[in-house]
């Protein structure tokens, strides 16, 4: 039979995530294959024409600290730059940007293209090939066998994708595309729990028929933040996006058509997005609004195409057309593309391990919205780390686990894996216990060292950005030991303790700094940097303390063929977990799926037993 | 796993009625018991295993508290494995609460919940099977456990928490969706979200005062026992004592130290003093003893004002109504056994509105109207307190409300919002010792119930 022979890591999936799979894992010097359903939709942006925003931007930075590729492309792609929250603490600040949809995705292309190692490849994955319960390849619609080491399933919204358009529905995994159906049944059929999940996307309008004077604008920052550490280009706003806002009238027409909704006729079993409502949601769960905002929003610069943010909806498209008519400057407004909303399959992550891989099926790892995620960021988080664990998993070396203080991408897998999901699930940053430390600002220095440790990013690239952090380090050195004389307060104080007041900045201590050679030409950023620091010290110390102590803990040795039938007070559910996963540590331990606090405390306190009972019996 | 701290803890259920264990472990529980336990027959003869009688102490105050049994386990036969302590008395939660504060004071940490059990299993005394109350250790903090035991009173309580919570939810999801959707522009009340801050402090403080009132219930709310010489104060003090152990003696001088022994009145603690006898006297020691006896009814929360039935309304009994005049009291004519001499309705018509009873000290006749009228007149006013807090829940709100100002502090400065929040979800998360885990899906959960966010 024809096939394509001995890869590394086969992705299925080009996608957000697919993409970052595939890229590292070449990185690191894996053969790689990269399958998708459509050569020319690679990292197509299936909904909004933006990336980042609050956690997701905090996502994307960290993706390119581990030398992914979304924060670059992002960058060049962009139109239109936005840092949310300046007005905020540095914690929670994340840059945005709408992109240019079509320059992104025939960038993410050529940028593949080029990759060293990696095959791509324009079929229909129908099958997981399985021997002796470890994923062995894949095969295609036309019969193809494409074998190799590791498989990462990475389909998105495709996976038995159903598209609901009023009480009409089709299959599909964006409009009119093709879904992959046959998948989901294999992976029903290897055993997988699978679910279904629902989300939409708005219309999209004819630019020249919409009436922009009545819309206030929204403008990019006058000096727009990257995402990349790498970019050193200026980057340029090209567009506006503009607000508008519906009105009882709207609301009135929607609420008189929910009968043909499928979302509200039941016709829609998958679970939606709280955080992504419909217009037809907002307006039925919060009837004393008046208005909602909405956002029109370019698709890229060679396109008439305008995304209505907010208004994302499944209703028919004549109610949609009835709707835009009743909104002042959408009047004439023409539909290029309806709105519509999506159920797709899912598989609930509690069945797969931290390092995605899953835990029935050895070297089968899932990526993406298949555990239920939603998001491109979300997505290119997973991606990411699935082809670091494929390709170490190859290599024999430990899994790649971040812990939820080391990075946003921690706390994402070890939200899905813990307690699963029930909605799509969205990063936040209020997810996030360590949140002060966690920042767009440090990301490089929370990361960088695992590239350098996984040879994600060329040596002296990292070496130049740790030198970097080096030398400001050095400056919040000299600023705990320059001292000052407060007159209010007649007491001497350093300039730390002084940049701790909420109401000083950098600006402000710059005249008391002897040297001013060590912080000339530094950067917005870097100022940020060091005052997030010292403004966040207090917590951070305080954190670092705990996790120390947690991670001392953790670090535990489970005694090897320790007989966990033997620790009694444990339920047979744990036992049989433990036995499965066979934990070295008690960290592993804590990251098993379903592991109580409770059973992790019995089990620390039976090997510490057993340590002392041993060490009597050498005493 | 040597532990060098030594713990307490109540160990019987936590209730009224029995036997109530407060249970010491360590290296230290020998020294600790040592400071607020006096036995009859003194420490010499302490031997493992021997019950002990004797009395808690409180050593600031040097006061008796309460009768107690003291059982002393040594190291390793014990449960724990270590030196035990067992000290057994009334079960009576505020009696229980006070030892076990005495015994913190003097150097006991509190237990965790299940640590002894936990010492016992690391020493070797149990196996694990033995050891599943381990599960209890950790389960049990949680708002079931702290409620399930607990009388109905907890109820209030509890809701009070709940409504801690559910404010704090609501200022931290308000300020997350802002920080979370900024570009839906949500304002963030301040103004109103500081004044809730502001009264959840005042709240909490008032909280914490019922621990302090409940203190004042432990150690006992005082009733010094007055009137004039040979009404039969002390025959009074002894039987409400319900035995002959107070010293009755003729000599005023025996009197003028005063006696203070501790009685149940509705199994809250009752100080009652057995004062001397107010009357005018030109000797220095007399005035001495009278000017401190003087005092201790000042201080003393009430009076039983004595009058002998058996003898008419003298000048005398005109002066010291004069002086109490003033303080709570209940008003007790003795000696109903003897001829009745006493216009009762003078003094009733002068102390107006007091309760009186009729009594024979001496035959005890009508001395549970006497405790009854106490009850009525001092104890039942302050059980309306709705809940008094245990020394867990005050500990666990102490730090709750630190969070809390540290939290207010921050927003009265100008500090930024993720900070302040960090305070707040700080004051959240202790609050969780109380209520049970409060997760994030809490919060993100209100923020979708409450604002109309995402696009």
């Amino acid at each position: 039979m024809m096939g394509f022979r001995d890869f590394d890591v086969i992705v299925v999936g080009a996608g957000h995530s697919g993409c970052e799979s595939v890229h590292i894992s070449s990185k690191m010097g894996m053969r790689t294959i990269l399958i998708t359903l459509n050569l020319d939709t690679i990292a197509q942006m299936s909904c909004n024409p933006a990336i980042g925003g609050l956690a997701k931007g905090h996502l994307v930075r960290e993706i390119d600290a581990l030398g992914g590729i979304m924060g670059t492309l992002a960058d060049e792609t962009g139109i239109q730059f936005r840092l949310l929250n300046q007005s905020r603490g540095y914690a929670v600040q994340a840059p945005r940007a709408q992109c240019d949809k079509v320059k992104y995705r025939i960038s993410m292309k050529n940028f593949l293209e080029k990759v060293e190692n990696l095959k791509i490849y324009q079929g229909e994955v129908v099958d997981v090939l399985i021997h002796r319960k470890k994923a062995v390849g894949v095969r295609l619609r036309e019969g193809i066998e494409i074998t190799g080491n590791c498989v990462i399933i990475s389909p998105g919204t495709f996976l038995n994708g159903l598209i609901h358009i009023g009480l009409n529905s089709y299959p599909a995994g964006r409009a009119n595309e093709p879904p992959s159906i046959q998948l989901s049944r294999s992976l029903e059929n290897l055993g997988f729990k699978l679910g279904r999940l629902k989300t939409g996307t708005p219309m999209r309008l004819n630019k020249r028929t919409i009436n922009w004077d009545v819309f206030e604008p929204q403008e990019g920052d006058e000096n727009p933040t990257p995402f990349s550490f790498r970019t050193e280009k200026k980057l340029r706003n090209e567009i506006k996006c503009y607000i508008g806002y519906t009105n009882k009238k709207v609301h009135e027409i929607i609420r008189k058509n929910l009968d043909k909704s499928p979302l509200y006729s039941g016709k829609i079993i998958g679970i939606g997005p709280r955080y992504c409502p419909s217009i037809e949601d907002k307006v039925v769960k919060f009837p004393h609004k008046e208005r909602h905002q909405f956002f029109l929003e370019p698709e890229g610069l060679d396109t008439n195409e305008i995304y209505v943010n907010g208004i994302s909806s499944s209703l028919p498209v004549e109610v949609q057309t009835e709707i835009l008519k009743n909104i002042e400057g959408l009047e004439n407004a023409e539909i290029v593309r309806p709105a519509y909303g999506i159920e797709y399959d899912f598989v609930n992550p509690q069945q797969i391990k931290h390092s995605l891989e899953t835990i029935e099926i050895e070297n089968l790892f899932f990526a993406g919205q298949i555990n239920g995620t939603s998001g491109y960021e979300e997505a290119a988080a997973q991606g990411i780390m699935a082809g670091i664990n494929t390709s170490l998993k190859i290599m024999k070396k430990e899994p790649f686990i971040l812990r939820r203080d080391e990075a946003y991408m921690g706390v994402l897998l070890d939200d899905l894996i813990r307690r699963g999901v029930d909605e799509p699930y969205r990063l936040f940053t209020s997810r996030a216990e360590h949140r002060l430390m966690l920042r767009i600002d440090n990301a490089d220095e929370r990361l960088m060292k695992y590239s350098l440790k996984y040879g994600l990013i060329e040596k002296d690239v990292i070496e130049k950005f740790l030198e970097r952090k080096k030398k400001l380090k050095k400056i919040i050195d000299m600023l705990k030991k320059e001292k000052i004389y407060l007159e209010e307060k007649k007491e001497k104080i350093s300039l730390e303790q002084y940049l701790k007041n909420p109401s000083i900045n950098f600006k402000c201590i710059l005249k008391y700094i002897p040297d001013k050679n060590e912080i000339m030409n530094l950067k917005e950023e870097e100022i940020k940097y060091i005052e997030a620091e010292i403004k966040y010290s207090g917590y951070i110390e305080k954190e670092k303390k705990e996790i120390k102590k947690l991670l001392k803990e953790y670090s535990k040795k489970i005694p090897d063929g320790l007989n966990f039938d033997n620790v009694s007070g444990l339920s047979k559910e744990i036992v049989e977990k433990l036995k499965k996963f066979k934990p070295l540590t008690l960290g592993e331990a804590s990251n098993i799926p379903g592991m109580t606090p409770a059973a992790l405390k019995i089990l620390a306190i039976y090997i510490h037993l057993i340590q002392q009972k041993a060490n009597e019996a050498n005493n | 796993m040597k532990n060098n701290d030594t713990i307490i803890a109540i160990s019987t259920p936590y209730g009224r009625g029995g036997i109530g264990i407060v249970r010491v472990s360590g290296n230290s529980s020998l020294s600790i018991i040592k400071k607020i336990f006096i036995p009859v027959k003194g420490w010499d003869d302490l031997k493992p295993r021997e019950i002990f009688t004797g009395f808690i102490i409180d050593p600031e105050k040097h006061i008796k508290i309460h009768k107690a049994l003291v059982t002393y386990f040594k190291a390793p036969r014990s449960y724990t494995g270590e030196d035990v302590v067992e000290i057994s008395c009334f079960s009576s939660p505020p009696i229980l609460n006070y030892v076990l504060l005495l015994g913190i004071k003097s150097g006991a940490r509190l237990a965790e919940p299940g640590e002894f059990t936990q010492r016992a299993f690391l020493n070797g005394k149990i196996d694990l099977l033995q050891a599943e109350a381990i599960n209890d250790l950790i389960m049990s903090n949680t708002l079931k456990q702290a409620l399930v035991s607990f009388t109905q009173s907890e109820g209030f309580l509890s809701k009070k928490i709940e409504a801690i919570k559910k404010k704090l939810i609501d200022i931290i999801s308000s300020v997350e969706a802002s920080i979370e959707f900024p570009d839906e522009n949500l304002e963030i009340n301040w103004d109103l979200y500081g004044l809730w801050i502001k009264q959840l402090i005042e709240d909490i403080s008032k909280m914490l005062e019922t621990f302090e009132y409940g203190k004042l219930l432990k150690e006992g709310f005082s009733l010094s026992i007055t009137g004039k010489p040979n009404v039969g104060k002390s025959t009074l003090f002894n039987s409400l004592l319900k035995e002959e152990r107070a010293i009755v003696t003729q000599f005023p001088g025996t009197t003028r130290d005063y006696i203070r022994e501790t009685i149940l009145i509705n199994d809250i603690p009752c100080s009652l003093i057995d004062t001397a006898g107010i009357e005018k006297s030109n000797n220095a020691i007399d005035i001495e003893s009278i000017k401190k006896g003087e005092e201790i009814i000042k201080k003393s929360d009430g009076i039983l004002l004595i009058f002998d039935l058996s003898k008419r309304v003298s000048k005398k009994d005109y002066e010291i109504i004069d002086k109490v005049k003033n303080k709570n009291m209940i008003i007790v004519f003795n000696k109903m056994d003897l001829p009745r001499k006493l216009e009762t309705e003078k003094i009733i018509k002068i102390l107006d509105g007091r309760p009186s009873v009729e009594i024979s000290a001496k035959l005890r006749a009508n001395l549970n109207q006497l405790e009854n009228l106490i009850n009525n007149f001092f104890v039942s006013e302050i059980k309306e307190s709705e809940f008094i807090l245990n020394l867990r829940q005050k500990q666990v709100l102490e730090e709750v409300l630190k969070f809390l100002e540290k939290g207010f502090d921050f927003f009265e400065n100008g500090y930024r919002e993720e900070i302040i929040i960090e305070e707040l979800k700080g004051a959240m998360n202790s609050l969780g010792k109380l209520t049970g885990e409060i997760k994030v899906e809490e919060i993100i959960n209100n923020i979708f119930q409450n604002f109309c966010v995402g696009k």
